[in-house]
Order: structure tokens, then C-alpha cells, then sequence
């Protein structure tokens, strides 16, 4: 099972080209970084993915299933996408009912509604915020008060959108954790970020996008030793992979470990 | 960038034009003008004056090149108040021996009710149009300057504005949000159950989001000297008001009271 | 003499039982470029609310201790003045454009308008910042059709332009790429050359480490650490603060570990490669 773009195009209504011919697969269970500059598609793509918007030519398959033959809840419910700005999603008067709202509407029985939200809530990390309004907690616990009632639809496939932004040490490392769980559970992971050391550090498969277009998709390790890739996209290293440039070391260490290693 | 500085030197130190003979009167001239038009429908009560009135703002948009900005909203604004108004007169407007136009849908239509929801719609209709066309011919921040040079102060004509901007920003939140409700799985396409049922998600946000923002608006406007109790400078130089457009509103503001005042002296005297 | 002083000031926000601020003291010196981290709901913004005067002029609540901006106590400014003196950025790039202005040369001319500045200066300050900002192409936009991160680098043009001696800064690159995050730390740079004090809210501490003079690490409304950024970006309790140190930090401890020491701990890609070239030439 998997995500397929094949040939996918996309324009806004305004002409500009938001993606151009982009052929991509993503396996569930696999975990994905989408990377590159402001504009450069990268939101356009998860869009296309969640069915939001729908390839103008080309074809999107999600689990085999043509997105245009479906409507965006229908396939919301095989891949979630939680929004960079977590205000948009948010509506309830507490965190509970924010995370029992899609159960109910989908009309699960209580026992299952309970099971799935202990563990989106276990997950998230936000145990001690369930009571509280979802306006009076701080901006990066909302973020995963919206991903927590995502994860509760049980999707195949997780769309985050900057989800390092703002994040404090603890903010990453839940998020890290998070990641880690649903790989477990072959729920695949697509993430766009800035955050270069979040990339290598969590990401096996890194896409990188410029002017519309993939322009590479291959390891963190692979992405990061190519200077040209680097420029186009107008992306950096993350600073390990700087430092190792800069001190002449081979070219795609990344990595603690194998940097001090090589130093003698 | 010597170019770009001759540039905007060029266009902030001589009146602003908009091309148009009527769009470059003064905000207020607009205002006034506008609002005297739209309101005589009120006193005069009659759909033939009304609907005059309407089409001749349609032949005024068109003549100054508007007609697509007015229309696209005066079009809509047929169907919102123009039929519904009439439908709301057909179901609860009563007369003894009333002239039948149809029997449909076991309900009696009749002409009384019709020509009633027709006076009462037009009259609106007209009003919304004059509000239309000031929009059409006129700048917000013109608006506001003129608004200040009258002595009204920077915080109130910025409130007033504000809130104006902030409609047009919710559309734009409508959208976002709607996006990403369908995104965690709620339906907002089908059968209007389903859509009744997608409201609340989209409209909860929407209006919360607001409220949270106008504390970030005041800090951020406070932050770009709002407070300051200095002489301000205006940017923008708007034409000096010449004679004939004082006397055009001079004469229409009379006929306006002249107007108002033949109807009152009818009330007393009846 | 310090430009911004705080002498064991406490501070809770209306109908809070707990401390935003707790006994914060706090010397600012003029000219100079202040990093502020640590962990979320740990004080940042609402020290930067401080130094800005809106605590207590806006924001209620109870504030204790004494706060001096320039020498003169915080309640006896007048607020107006106030934001004249001190300009101040902040996350959220949406509630900072106007509204009411129809291209972005009008956005970022609106702060000097108010300030009652002579015509043919607004116009050539509106100018040069937007081409410090490389904004120049989007002067005729219309600021309410931007997108995230173009507005973020037309409310900080905004500021900017108003000139004031002072500026507060609060996670102004969440929208940013990597290449605008590093145009924005580059142009605070410069303004910290031209003689602004600068205090900065950021979780980029790559960044932080690269441009700051001192860094404050703020944790559960107390100042934990505060010092030259040297010092505290490699202080070992800095991610019991909650803030993460950069990564070349960590590769000073580990070459520590290895046996295979630097003379000491880097917090720069710069410093490292110095230190690491310096270590071969020794050995």
C-alpha cells in the first residue's frame, strides 16, 4: 500500500504553477521529509496528497484509490493532515472534547472512542491539558492538541506541517517520540520542515523541492553532501555537516559520532 | 534607487487621482452624496422611485467603469434580500380580499404582498447600492484621511477601518479553516445536513480566532506609534476640495432636507 | 549606565495564581545584541512585554519591583513615547499588517506617519529598508495578499523604519527558510552595528550563537542563565533549561569524551573548525 503522484501537475486558480509533473511514491509505514524554500511547493504537494486539492493532470493514488473519485473527508481518513497553524483546526470548549469530536462523528462506540484517545493523548504528550481551554494553553501544546485529534481518526499516512516551528527541546523530543510510535505501527509520516538537524536526525528519506519541481529524493546523507542541490533549493547543512565541510572531512558526514571519529 | 525615490517623491507630493472625475471628489463629498441618495427610498416608499434609483446606480457604475465591481455584488444582493424579502412578505403579509396572482405549493400568492415585499426590497436594494458605489469610488485610506483632517481621531478612523478589513480577512480565514477541517475528515460537501453539521467547526475558529487577534492587533498598532501624541504627517495628498463639488453637495444635501422635510409636514398635517 | 534595568520584578498575569515573571534582575546595556532562550511558557515573551511597557500599561495584572527604560521608571512613561523608543516585532506575521493600507511602500510608511516625520524622509526611509529587507518588489503589493513570510519581512520593514533606539524581538523568522531566517539575523546585525539595542526571542541557537553578545536562558518565569553567549550556550545544565544547545556544543563534550579535547568548548561552526585546526597543529 502507498501514496503514488504519478506525472502530477497543479496550478492555483491564478495560473501560478504550484507543481509541475511530480512523480513520487511513498510506502506506508515510511517516513518522509519534504524540504525546500518558501514557495516551493512543498505545502501543494501534502495538499494534493490529502486530497484538498486535486491533480489538475496527472494521477494521485492513495492506497490505490483515485483521489479524484473521492472527496477530501473521505480520504482524510486514510491520510490526516494536521495544518501549520494549529488555530484553524481547533473549535471546542476543552482539549477532551476537541479529541472526541471526530470519534463522534464518525460514530465509534465508547469503548474504541476511549482507546483511540488515551493513545493520541499518550502519544502527544498533553495529559495534564485535557481540561483546560485550547485558546489558554501555549501556542506548541496546541500543536499537538491538533495532532492528537488527527491521530484519533486513525490515518494510514500522518501529514505534519511544521511541526518543529516554535518547539522548545521538550516540544522536539516528543515529537521525535511521536514519530518513532507510529513507525512502529506502520502509519507512515510525511513531514515538511526548516529544520535542517531535525532532518537529519529523524529522517531516513528526505525530498527535496525547488521551483515546483522534486529535485532530489534520496537519504539525509545523500542530500546533504550535494553542494548543488544544497544551492538550488536554498536550503543548508544541518551544523554538523557544515562543520565537516569546513573541515575538509568527507564530504557527507553528518553525524556525532562518526565526526569525531574521523577527527585524529 | 535614486529612480524609485523620484518615483514615490513624484506620487505622494501632488494630489492623488484616480482617473475618474467622480472617484477623485473628496471621501467625505462621496459619503455624503451616497448615503442622501440611498436614503430618500426611506421617505419616499415607492418601488417605482426605488428601482429608478437602482438602475440608474447600475448606468452610473457601468458609465464610470465599474460595472463588474457592482455587479458581481448587487447581483448577489438581489437574491439575498431582493427575493427573500419578497418571500417572507408572500408568507406573513395579510389584507382582506386580496388580488390572487397563483395558488402554489397550498399557499395563496398575492399581488398586495408582492408589490409590499417589492417596496420594502428595493428600498434596500437602492440603499446597498449608494453603500456599493462609495466602496467602488473610494479608497479606505482615503477614507481615513479625510476622516482625520475632519478632526476625528487617528484611533477611532482606525477602529472604524479596521473592522472593515477584518470582514474581508475572514473570508480569507473561512477558507483556511474549511480547508483544514476537511482535512481531518469533516465532510463539508453533500446534503445540507452535512454542511449544517460543518458549520460549527468552521465558524467557532473563525470567530475566536478573531477575538484572540485584536489583543496582537493593538499591540502590534501600538507598536507602529498609534499612541503618539504628535502631529501626524499624511502620506497622501488628497485634492483640495474645488467649488462645483461643495455646490453638488450643497444641492443635493438641500433637496435631501426639503425632501424629509414635505414628509413631516404630511405627517403632522394627515 | 544600563539602558534597560530590572531590579527583582515579579509579575502575574489578571487572574493568574502563578508567576509569568519571577524576582528577575537584569542589566541591559546599550548598543548591545541580547539572545533570549529556553524552554515554552517560560517567560520569554512576557519579559520582552516587560522591557516593551506593555506590562503594565496593557497588560494588567500584578508587577512588582522596579522596571527603569532609560533611566526612567516604566509607569511613568508615557506610552505613546514608549513606542517610539522601543520597537517590537513579534511571531505572528498575520495581526501585524494594518489592514488599512493598500500597497506595502503605504504599510511601512504608516509607523512614521504617526510619528509626525517630514514627507521626503518617510519616502526615503520606506526605500532604503525595504532594500535592507529585499522587499523593494513587493512596495506596490497589497500587504493583505502576502504570503506568511513575505509578511513577516514587511511588519519587521515596519518597524525598522520607525528607527527606534531600541528593539524587541520575539521569534520573528517562524515563517522563514533557512536562507530568510539567516537574511533577518544578518539585518539585526547590522542594526546592532548602527548602535540599536537589540533583544531577541529565538529557538535557533545555531543563530544565536553566531550573533549574540549575551544570552538569557528564561525557565518557569526565572532567569536561569545569563551571561556572555559563549559561556551559557555551553553551559552543561542548558537543556535542563530546556533550550538546546548547538550542535557543535555537543561535539566539543563528545571530542571531550574521545580523549581527544579541544582547548575548549565551541559554539560556533567557525570556533570549532579554529579549535579543531589548532588541536592538529598541536599534536
Amino acid at each position: 500500500m502507498s501514496i503514488q503522484l504519478q506525472n502530477v501537475s497543479f496550478a492555483y486558480p491564478d495560473g501560478t504553477q504550484a507543481i509541475s509533473n511530480v512523480s513520487l511514491e511513498i510506502q506506508d509505514g515510511e517516513r518522509l521529509a519534504i524540504i525546500g524554500k518558501n514557495g516551493a511547493g512543498k505545502t501543494t504537494v501534502v495538499k494534493l496528497m490529502n486530497n484538498l486539492y486535486q491533480p489538475l493532470s496527472g494521477t494521485l493514488l492513495v492506497d490505490d484509490i483515485d483521489t479524484k473519485t473521492k472527496t477530501t473527508a473521505q480520504i482524510s481518513h486514510l491520510v490526516g493532515y494536521v495544518f501549520q497553524n494549529p488555530d484553524d483546526q481547533i473549535f471546542n470548549k476543552d482539549v477532551i472534547s476537541e479529541l472526541e469530536y471526530m470519534p463522534k462523528y464518525l460514530k465509534l462506540d465508547a469503548k474504541e472512542t476511549k482507546a483511540r484517545i488515551d493513545e493520541a493523548v499518550e502519544f502527544t504528550g498533553i495529559k495534564r491539558y485535557l481540561k483546560r481551554n485550547p485558546y489558554d494553553i501555549p501556542y506548541p501544546i496546541r500543536k499537538f492538541v491538533t495532532i492528537a485529534s488527527v491521530l484519533v481518526t486513525k490515518p494510514k499516512y500522518l501529514i505534519l506541517d511544521e511541526p518543529t516551528a516554535g518547539q522548545d527541546r521538550q516540544g522536539i523530543q516528543t515529537l521525535e517520540h511521536l514519530m518513532d510510535t507510529l513507525q512502529e505501527r506502520g502509519i507512515g509520516v510525511i513531514t515538511i520542515t526548516h529544520d535542517m538537524e531535525f532532518v537529519a536526525n529523524n529522517f531516513e528519506r528526505v525530498v527535496v523541492m525547488a521551483h515546483a519541481n522534486v529535485i532530489a529524493d534520496a537519504s539525509g546523507r545523500e542530500v546533504f553532501a550535494r553542494d548543488d542541490i544544497i544551492a538550488e533549493a536554498g536550503i543548508r547543512k544541518p551544523q554538523l555537516g557544515e562543520l565537516a565541510s569546513a573541515l575538509k572531512l568527507k564530504g557527507d558526514l553528518l553525524y556525532l559520532d562518526e565526526l569525531v571519529e574521523a577527527i585524529k | 534607487m535614486d529612480t524609485l525615490i523620484q518615483h514615490y517623491s513624484d506620487l505622494y507630493n501632488h494630489d492623488q487621482k484616480s482617473g475618474n472625475w467622480f472617484g477623485d471628489f473628496n471621501p467625505l463629498s462621496k459619503l455624503n452624496i451616497l448615503l442622501v441618495i440611498g436614503l430618500c427610498g426611506f421617505f419616499i416608499q415607492d418601488w417605482r422611485f426605488s428601482l429608478g434609483v437602482c438602475i440608474l446606480e447600475y448606468l452610473f457604475a457601468a458609465l464610470n467603469g465599474k460595472f463588474k465591481y457592482f455587479n458581481s455584488i448587487f447581483l448577489r444582493l438581489i437574491f439575498i434580500i431582493g427575493v427573500f424579502i419578497i418571500l417572507i412578505r408572500e408568507l406573513s403579509y395579510k389584507v382582506e380580499n386580496p388580488t390572487i396572482m397563483f395558488n402554489l405549493l397550498g399557499w395563496k400568492w398575492t399581488w398586495e404582498a408582492f408589490y409590499e415585499g417589492l417596496r420594502l426590497g428595493t428600498v434596500i436594494l437602492s440603499f446597498s447600492g449608494a453603500i456599493i458605489l462609495f466602496y467602488a469610488f473610494t479608497t479606505m485610506r482615503d477614507l481615513m484621511y479625510s476622516l482625520e483632517q475632519k478632526g476625528v481621531s487617528h484611533a477611532t478612523s482606525y477602529v472604524m477601518l479596521a473592522s472593515f478589513q477584518t470582514i474581508i480577512d475572514l473570508r480569507a480565514s473561512v477558507v483556511t479553516i474549511m480547508e483544514s477541517q476537511k482535512a481531518r475528515g469533516i465532510e463539508t460537501q453533500g446534503n445540507p445536513l452535512v454542511r449544517l453539521k460543518a458549520f460549527f467547526p468552521i465558524i467557532t475558529p473563525l470567530l475566536l480566532g478573531a477575538l484572540s487577534s485584536s489583543e496582537e492587533k493593538f499591540v502590534a498598532m501600538d507598536a507602529r506609534a498609534f499612541a503618539v501624541e504628535r502631529k501626524h504627517t499624511f502620506l497622501r495628498q488628497l485634492r483640495k476640495v474645488p467649488a462645483y463639488e461643495k455646490l453638488a453637495v450643497v444641492a443635493i444635501d438641500a433637496a435631501f432636507a426639503a425632501l424629509v422635510l414635505y414628509k413631516l409636514v404630511r405627517l403632522f398635517v394627515h | 549606565m544600563s539602558y534597560i534595568s530590572l531590579k527583582n520584578v515579579s509579575y502575574q498575569y489578571p487572574y493568574s495564581k502563578q508567576f509569568a515573571l519571577q524576582d528577575i534582575n537584569l542589566e541591559l546595556k546599550k548598543g548591545k545584541f541580547y539572545g533570549v532562550i529556553g524552554q515554552n511558557g517560560g517567560g520569554k515573551t512576557t519579559l520582552c512585554n516587560t522591557i516593551r511597557g506593555l506590562i503594565p500599561h496593557f497588560y494588567k495584572g500584578e508587577l512588582s519591583g522596579e522596571v527603569l527604560i532609560d533611566g526612567t521608571d516604566v509607569r511613568n512613561w508615557n506610552t505613546g513615547e514608549l513606542s517610539a523608543k522601543i520597537g517590537y516585532v513579534f511571531q505572528n506575521p498575520f495581526t501585524q499588517i494594518s489592514g488599512i493600507k493598500e500597497t506595502v511602500f503605504e504599510e511601512i510608511a504608516m509607523g512614521l506617519e504617526n510619528l509626525g516625520i517630514e514627507k521626503n524622509k518617510i519616502i526615503e526611509s520606506v526605500i532604503s529598508v525595504s532594500e535592507l529587507l529585499s522587499i523593494s518588489d513587493l512596495l506596490e503589493k497589497n500587504p493583505n495578499q502576502l504570503s506568511g513570510g513575505q509578511r513577516q519581512r514587511v511588519a519587521f520593514a515596519a518597524i525598522i523604519a520607525m528607527d527606534a533606539e531600541m528593539l524587541v524581538i520575539d521569534e520573528p523568522t517562524s515563517q522563514l527558510d533557512p536562507q530568510g531566517t539567516e537574511d533577518v539575523f544578518a539585518i539585526i546585525d547590522k542594526l546592532k552595528t548602527s548602535g540599536k539595542t537589540i533583544i531577541l526571542v529565538e529557538h535557533k541557537v545555531s543563530l544565536i550563537a553566531r550573533y549574540c553578545d549575551q544570552v538569557i536562558v528564561m525557565s518557569d518565569g526565572k532567569i536561569a542563565l545569563n551571561g556572555l553567549a559563549k559561556a551559557v550556550l555551553s553551559d552543561p545544565r542548558l537543556e535542563e533549561f530546556g533550550a538546546t544547545p548547538p550542535e557543535v556544543v555537543h561535539f566539543g563534550y563528545a571530542m571531550q569524551k574521545a580523549k581527544k579535547p579541544l582547548t575548549e568548548i565551541p559554539i560556533t561552526v567557525e570556533e570549532a573548525v579554529s579549535l579543531v585546526e589548532k588541536r592538529g597543529k598541536q599534536s
